[in-house]
Parts: structure tokens; C-alpha cells; sequence
């Protein structure tokens, strides 16, 4: 293996391939850091710029804005407060906090390093194990699938709001809203009133955009009306050079968190479908849970950042397990990069190693080089950044909501989706101030299509047979978990 | 400082007893809307042969928010029948719910009628005025600029004519 690694390095090597590895890396933040426009759109946009490209720069290239689209997301959240994803929203909890204290360069550091320590581990992971990984994610089932959301539903309710009650309600709403569109089984219509639009569901990246952005911007543009620019504004803009040094030895003393949380990524990385956001909120849980001062997250503890940042980026190399040993995308990034593949000639599946090992282990390098460059081109990147945190935030919110507005404009073209937006904003700012989490409605929402499907397909194969669950040793563990947490929640609630 | 102080996801750090029961009452109302009428005048209730109804699951999610409504009524009560008087009042809440909406049906209707540039340079001077800001020139600079900029890059990048 190391031969064939060795023999891919050489092949990746070239100043063209390193030079889309670095456009694609930029573009990749630069996309990622708008609201609406994450990785997934910006691989969507550029898959076909890449037709006439050489099959290993083309993929390379598309490596390269994955894993600057997934860190890109973090600049906004922990700059404004204005996550456009969910997984940001997991990154903006302690990243916000964190920068209101005038350390934003510093946070925005943590979220680099501990997502360029997460894409690594996933990576060596991705090299080392494809193959007997992708035999263990097969072992999971519809039923496997609906413990493991409910496992994630409990858990979320407790981490993201002041109260496991309402981040319940929220979750649950949000599962509700999921369910309107056609039916994933039969196709007959739910609740759309008769309009077209609806048919697919309500937008995804409206609600997130609406519920966790926007009305994020607006909570604080109303706190702007109402108290004008307060002493930690000013102090926050100001920055302290001192205090936004990371030293190694800080960002170190985070090993067993980054291990952790890099671990675990990769495992939900390899599970095809249950993707990032979970990933960041089961590695942030983690993170709190086995942290001596659990109460200083949510209030700019870099553990927050650490676990949230190297859990979904470990995703992103994770999710390749999957795609390469079976064939099966992991989430729709990794679709999108089977598309990729097909185009060029290559087809994803049990036998891509024998027919495409030379690509394959040339990609993998490639893979490892993009987390390098993505390093460099990150550190240049903060300092500019940095620059936006000096801004007065009276002058930069508004500034995004129109960014908002044509980041959900883009990728669908539709007035119908900007109209869900500025309505999911005025609920997620009531939510807000009324102590509902968004982040458990939006998760809620972006789980409910595939809670549904595990349970009905769960109930199909075992003809509703409840104690199926008894003979599956992985189900009756998440859902001895998922009782666990929350009785506890509710007992200490 | 919590993380509502912050600027943090969870919002304010504690609700009146009064918020949180008109909250559940609320969505009370609206699960038991979603079960009673919008769901089954808007969903298919028949089952299958091998399958739960289409129904099966909007009514699953709008039961679950329906207990935890109730639930988060009789905390609420229980609070302050205990005297709790703590929190944030919710009539804030709704001013600024009316302002937004206010807000986002202009903008909406500005989006189709004046177009894309013209209704973000009024968004962008709209909100910066509400904010405090009063440096005109920079309020007027990027009221013109920034909707320009971002609608040449969509044409530029993504080849999207915003509306």
C-alpha cells in the first residue's frame, strides 16, 4: 500500500495538479463562507467546469472545494453569528462567543487547524480501511438507521437549548415540517395545499438560511436598534493581537478532543446519509460531556470549536468510504464526486480499487496534499477575514441579508424559496427569543425524511414486528442510549 | 455571561412562565389543527397492504408536539404558580415579529416589482438606519455598491440573472 501511495504522490505532484488543488480550495472557502452557498453548491456549480480536465486534477480539484466549502461555512458563524448550515450552527455556539470577546482571529484559527486535524485523520482513515469499513456500514439497517436518529434526537435536545422540553418540541416540529411533499413511499401528496412547490418539500437551504441566519442577523440588528453598540462590541471589534495568538502548544493541549471528535466524524463520515451536522452535535455532545467545566461551552470555550470543526470535516474524507468500497454516496457532496468520477471514465463501486487503483491512490495523495494547501490558503485567509470582524456590525448585517437573499436566489431560482426564507427567519427569531432551539428544528427537519424512511422501512421488513429490535444488538444499544440521555435530561431539567 | 448574552444559538437565558404557556398553547393549537384538519384534508389517511398510511408520520410528529406542548403548559403553570417571575417579557417578541414581517413582505414584494438591486440598496439603508448607523455617505456607498457587486457576481460566476 505504502508503494502505491508513494507511486501516487509522484503522480500528484505536478505544478497543475497542485494549482487546481489551490483553486479549488479558495473557491471552495470563498463559496462556503456565503450563506446558502456551502460545498454542495459550489461542487454542483463546477463539476462541469471540470469536463475537460485531466481525470486526477478534476476530481483534485473538486477534493479541494469539498473540504474548503465544509470550513468556509465557519467564517460566517463565528464571525456573525450568521451560520448558513447546521453543522456551522454547531461552530457558531462557542466561535461567536469566542470572537464577541475580541478573539475572532484566534477562533477562526481553532476552526482551520482543528478542521485541517479532522480531514487528515479522515483521510489516513479513508486510505487505510476503505474496504473492511465499508463491510462494517453495511451491517447497518433501516432499523440500525432509526436508532441512531432517535440516539441523535435525544441528544440534540439536550446540547442545543436551555431546555431538553423545548429542544424536543423543536426537533419534533421539525420532523413535522419534513413530512410535507410527496410521500417517499407511495408518492401521493401531504399537505401541499396544491402548490408545485411543494411537491419536493420545503427547501432545505431556505429553512437553514431563514431559521439560523437570518434571524440570527435580525435578533441582532433589533438588539442594535434597541441598545446601540455596547462596550463588547467595540472591544470585539477592536481585537486584542495578543489574544488572538495560537500558540501550538495551545491548539495541542486539544489532542484527546480533536482525536475524539476526528473519530468520530469518520464513523458517521462511513454511515452513508447521516452526515455532517450530526456529526458536529454528537462530537460537540461528546466534547461537553467529557469536559471538567461542561458550562463554559456556549460561552467561547475553543473545545466547542475544536470538537464541531474536526468532527465535520473528518466527514468529508469518511464519506469517500462508502462511495469507493460500494459505490454508495455517503451524503450529496459525495454523489456529486461519483458524478465526477463517471464522467471521467471511472465508476465507483467494489472494483474501482482493481480497474482505477493508480487514480484512486493518486487521489488519495491529492487528498492529503488539498489538507496542506487548505492550511496555507486558510492562514492567508484569516488574516483577511479578521478584517470583516473589525467591522462595525451595524454596517455588516445588513449587508448579509442581502447576501441571503441571492445565496438562496442561486442554486434554485426560485422567489418561492426567498419567501420561506424571510418566514422560517421571523420563526427562528421567535424561537430565539422564546428559548426554542432553532438548530433542533432545522436538524429536525434535515433527519425527519430519513426518520421516516429507516422507521417505515423498518416496520416494512419486519412487518411492524416490534421486538425485531431485540435481535439487533447495534438498535437495542442506541436505544438504551437514547433513554438514558433522556431521562437524565429531563431529570436535571 | 450566557450564551444568550453572547449572541449564542439558545436565545434569551429564560423565559417568563408566561411565554413559555403561550408558547404551548400555541402549538397546541396548531398540532391540533395539523391532526384534525390540515393532515387529514391534505394527506392520504388510506393503508396499504404492507405500509402505514402516508398519514402515519405527519400525525406521529404532530402528536409528539402536541404532548410536548402540553407538557411545556403545565411546566409553565407549575412555574408560576411557584412565583417564578424571572426571563424576558414575550411582548417584545411580538413587536419585533410584526416589524419583521413587516420587513420581509416588502422586501418580497420590492424583489418582484423593483427588482433585485434596487430593493437591497433600500434593505441595506433600511437596516443600517435601524441599527444606529448615520454615517450617510457610507450608508448611501454601500446602499449603491454592494447590491451591484453581488448582482454582477451571480451574472459573472453562476450565470444567475437576479430577479
Amino acid at each position: 500500500m505504502l508503494e502505491q501511495l508513494l507511486t501516487g504522490f509522484d503522480a500528484a505532484l505536478t505544478f497543475g495538479n497542485l494549482a487546481f488543488i489551490a483553486a479549488g480550495v479558495a473557491l471552495g472557502i470563498v463559496i462556503g463562507v456565503i450563506p446558502g452557498l456551502g460545498s454542495v453548491t459550489a461542487l454542483a456549480v463546477l463539476v462541469p467546469v471540470t469536463f475537460y480536465m485531466q481525470p486526477l486534477a478534476a476530481i483534485a480539484f473538486l477534493v479541494g472545494v469539498n473540504k474548503g466549502g465544509t470550513s468556509g461555512g465557519a467564517v460566517p458563524a463565528i464571525l456573525l453569528n450568521a451560520p448558513g448550515t447546521p453543522e456551522a450552527a454547531a461552530t457558531a455556539l462557542d466561535g461567536h462567543p469566542l470572537a464577541r470577546k475580541g478573539q475572532a482571529e484566534k477562533a477562526m484559527k481553532f476552526a482551520l487547524f482543528s478542521s485541517v486535524t479532522g480531514d487528515t485523520f479522515s483521510d489516513i482513515v479513508l486510505i487505510l480501511v476503505a474496504a473492511p469499513f465499508a463491510v462494517v456500514a453495511l451491517q447497518f439497517g433501516p432499523l440500525e438507521f432509526t436508532a441512531v436518529l432517535l440516539f441523535a434526537f435525544a441528544l440534540l435536545s439536550g446540547l442545543a437549548g436551555s431546555s431538553p422540553l423545548k429542544g424536543l418540541t423543536a426537533i419534533f416540529l421539525g420532523v413535522f415540517l419534513s413530512t410535507i411533499g410527496l410521500d417517499p413511499i407511495d408518492s401521493t401528496t401531504r399537505m401541499t395545499f396544491g402548490q408545485v412547490q411543494l411537491f419536493d418539500g420545503l427547501p432545505l437551504a431556505a429553512i437553514a438560511i431563514g431559521a439560523l441566519a437570518l434571524a440570527s442577523v435580525t435578533e441582532q440588528l433589533f438588539g442594535l436598534w434597541r441598545e446601540g453598540e455596547t462596550a463588547t462590541d467595540r472591544a470585539a471589534a477592536r481585537g486584542d493581537r495578543a489574544a488572538n495568538r495560537l500558540p501550538f502548544r495551545t491548539f495541542f493541549g486539544y489532542r484527546k478532543t480533536l482525536l475524539r471528535s476526528a473519530f468520530l466524524g469518520s464513523v458517521v463520515g462511513m454511515l452513508p446519509g447521516l452526515g455532517v451536522s450530526l456529526a458536529a452535535f454528537l462530537s460537540y455532545g461528546a466534547a461537553r460531556r467529557a469536559s471538567s467545566d461542561p458550562d463554559s461551552f456556549g460561552r467561547g470555550n475553543p473545545e466547542g470549536i475544536v470538537a464541531t470543526e474536526a468532527a465535520n470535516s473528518a466527514v468529508v474524507g469518511a464519506n469517500l468510504v462508502p462511495t469507493i468500497a460500494l459505490g454508495i454516496p455517503g451524503n450529496i457532496a459525495a454523489a456529486l464526486l461519483i458524478g465526477a468520477f463517471m464522467i471521467h471514465g471511472v465508476v465507483p463501486g467494489p472494483f474501482m480499487m482493481t480497474m482505477h487503483g493508480e487514480l484512486i491512490y493518486a487521489l488519495f495523495a491529492s487528498m492529503l496534499i488539498a489538507n496542506v494547501v487548505h492550511l496555507a490558503i486558510g492562514t492567508v485567509g484569516i488574516r483577511l477575514w479578521a478584517h470583516v470582524a473589525r467591522v462595525p456590525r451595524g454596517v455588516i448585517l445588513p449587508l448579509v441579508i442581502v447576501l441571503c437573499i441571492a445565496g438562496v436566489y442561486l442554486p434554485t431560482q426560485s422567489m418561492f424559496d426567498i419567501g420561506v426564507m424571510l418566514a422560517f427567519a421571523g420563526v427562528g427569531l421567535v424561537m430565539r427569543r422564546t428559548g426554542f432551539s432553532v438548530v433542533c428544528l432545522v436538524i429536525g427537519f434535515l433527519l425527519g425524511g430519513m426518520f421516516e424512511t429507516s422507521l417505515r422501512q423498518a416496520l416494512l421488513l419486519y412487518k411492524s414486528n416490534m421486538t425485531a429490535v431485540l435481535q439487533s444488538p447495534i438498535a437495542l444499544i442506541f436505544l438504551a442510549l437514547t433513554l438514558f440521555i433522556l431521562v437524565r435530561a429531563f431529570r436535571r431539567g | 455571561m450566557t450564551p444568550a448574552d453572547a449572541g449564542g444559538e439558545t436565545g434569551p437565558a429564560g423565559t417568563t412562565p408566561a411565554t413559555d404557556i403561550a408558547a404551548g398553547v400555541l402549538l397546541a393549537i396548531l398540532a391540533l389543527a395539523a391532526l384534525f384538519w390540515i393532515v387529514p384534508a391534505h394527506t392520504e389517511t388510506a393503508v396499504g397492504d404492507y405500509d402505514v398510511s402516508p398519514a402515519f408520520f405527519p400525525r406521529l410528529g404532530a402528536g409528539l408536539v402536541l404532548v410536548l406542548a402540553f407538557t411545556l403548559v403545565a411546566t409553565g403553570t407549575r412555574r408560576h404558580l411557584a412565583g417564578h417571575r424571572d426571563g424576558r417579557p414575550g411582548r417584545r417578541v411580538l413587536a419585533e415579529l410584526l416589524i419583521w414581517s413587516a420587513a420581509a413582505t416588502a422586501t418580497v414584494i420590492g424583489l418582484q416589482v423593483i427588482g433585485f438591486i434596487a430593493t437591497s440598496a433600500l434593505v441595506i439603508a433600511g437596516w443600517m438606519l435601524l441599527a444606529g448607523e448615520r454615517r450617510w455617505l457610507l450608508i448611501g456607498a454601500a446602499a449603491v455598491a454592494f447590491p451591484l457587486v453581488v448582482d454582477t457576481a451571480a451574472w459573472v460566476f453562476f450565470t444567475v440573472d437576479l430577479p
